[in-house]
């Protein structure tokens, strides 16, 4: 299995579904590929089979009873995503980089991710959490040098002294009612002035509905990341070393 | 040819050649010229005539000049070399000259700190002249430890986010490199469809002119752009 920002492994739906099908467990989301769900015709899933036992995730199928048995890499994958901890979508406001889901449990990461030359594959990447936020930076091209806590980093923006209206205008921006994600996100652009450069929303684990969502802007001196419930605006803060983290994990 | 100036102890010159021909089957296929001085036969005006050197190796706890050593860096100051130092050595010395803390030799060493200090050098070095591509093979990390994968077995090479993607089978790499200087080093069944893809045409299944997409073996469908469309029309 490739690790971290190494790269990641593709797989089409129907192999993410028998290898899902081997703890038994019902998949909570999957990125961009509703209309592929569908029943896996038989020589779909001798294919698949073949594939997953090559690729090491799955380690013997049992022909009596129709069941398989997954190896360990197969099984952290399946736990990732059916026993997830915290569900995240992250969507970068420049549509030319990837849309992402991301699955937590305990120490490490699954991040799933449309593949853009199928429809009907979807890549897949692990890391451990502590690789998330460099990773997220280094594809987003966030502030490689972040304060290590929310007062630095305000205080670093209140020493420049040019960043206190963004962060008003932010602090004013509208909740993101009946409103999708895109949308949302062009608004608080335009109202705020801030360059936005993502947003996330964290889902529930089990059916992932929408509980909060996140924008992070650009302001003068700093990135800010304002954090809001679907009828209101939580809370504006400076983004911090580790304030991703926290937030997704 | 890699030129490797050896300036140290004939101890460790000995220990340097014998450890190098390993480094050099791993990082490059060209051969390594070694140009070795030590106390008894330092010449200046050699050292100085046989530059530019792609590596070399310094020995600070012997009588050399250091502004020797900062004179054959002085176009190149990013060039790779390895001081070896001891306790008694003055950090000023090599801190001045610029010189990485990888690059330093702290006596005494073993055998695999100068395995270490040669690999990244030579690492370095070959990046720097030749790409990360060696004899038909790419290395590639996989998060834990480098692979050699065989350039054949790419089906296309993706510029996202930032890095390159290589695809083979349902792996994909990524590495950080341009894909206008790749595309240079790759053989020429290797075609160039769009300003951010790749694709090995030997597992190119046909063209679809009408959505104009290249569809591969493995059901891919990569876009072909405007700009790139007469390199496909030649496949």
């Amino acid at each position: 299995m490739i690790k971290g920002s190494a790269g990641s492994i593709i797989l089409t739906i129907t192999e993410l579904k028998l290898l899902l099908s081997g703890s038994g467990a019902e998949l909570a989301y999957i990125p961009g590929c509703g209309k592929k769900r569908g029943s896996i015709g038989y020589r779909n899933m001798a294919e698949s089979l073949f594939r997953l036992r090559g690729e090491g995730f799955i380690e013997r199928v049992d022909d009596k009873n129709g069941s398989i048995a997954l190896t360990d890499i197969g099984s952290r994958i399946v736990r990732l995503v059916t026993e997830p901890e915290r569900i995240c979508r992250l969507i970068p406001f420049d549509k030319t980089v990837d849309e992402l889901v991301i699955y937590s449990a305990g120490e490490e990461l699954l991040i799933l991710a449309p593949d853009a030359l199928s429809g009907d594959k979807i890549r897949l990447m692990t890391m451990p959490r502590e690789d998330f936020e460099d990773h997220i930076g280094e594809m987003l091209g966030l502030s490689m040098n972040l304060s290590a806590s929310s007062k630095a980093a305000g205080d670093y923006a209140s020493y420049k002294g040019k960043d206190e209206i963004y962060l008003e205008d932010l602090k004013a921006a509208s909740p993101r009612v009946d409103m999708d994600i895109e949308g949302w996100m062009e608004g608080i652009a335009k109202t705020s002035g801030c360059k936005v450069i993502f947003a996330i929303e964290i889902l529930g684990c089990v059916k992932a509905e929408l509980l909060k969502s996140v924008v992070i802007a650009r302001g003068g001196v700093t990135e800010y990341v304002l954090v809001a419930a679907s009828d209101r605006i939580l809370e504006v803060v400076p983004l911090y070393r580790g304030l991703m983290t926290e937030m997704i994990i | 040819m890699i030129s490797f100036l050896l300036v140290m102890t004939e101890q460790d010159v000995i220990r340097v050649k014998r450890i190098t021909p390993e480094m050099a089957a791993l990082y490059t296929d060209d051969k390594w010229s070694y140009h070795v001085y030590n106390a008894a036969d330092y010449n200046r005006a050699l050292v100085f005539a046989g530059a530019p050197y792609e590596l070399m190796g310094w020995d600070m706890t012997m009588a050399y000049e250091d502004e020797d050593l900062a004179g054959l860096r002085k176009d190149d100051p990013s060039q790779y070399t390895i001081v070896f130092v001891d306790d008694n050595t003055d950090p000023m010395r090599y801190l001045s000259g610029g010189i990485y803390p990888d690059e330093l030799i702290i006596k005494p060493y073993d055998d695999g700190d100068l395995k270490r200090a040669i690999s990244t050098g030579a690492r370095r070095r070959g990046g720097d002249t030749k790409g990360p591509i060696r004899g038909g093979r790419i290395r590639v990390f996989n998060g834990e430890c480098e692979e050699e994968l065989d350039i054949e077995e790419a089906e296309s090479i993706e510029a996202r986010n930032r890095r390159l993607y290589i695809r083979a089978g349902c792996r994909e790499y990524s590495f950080r490199y341009s894909l206008d200087e790749l595309i240079k080093l790759l053989p020429e069944h290797f075609v160039r469809c769009h300003r951010s893809y790749v694709i090995n045409s030997r597992y190119l299944d046909h063209v679809d002119n009408e959505n104009n997409l290249l569809i591969m073996c493995n059901g891919d469908m990569v876009p072909i752009s405007r700009a790139y469309q007469k390199e496909v029309v030649s496949l």
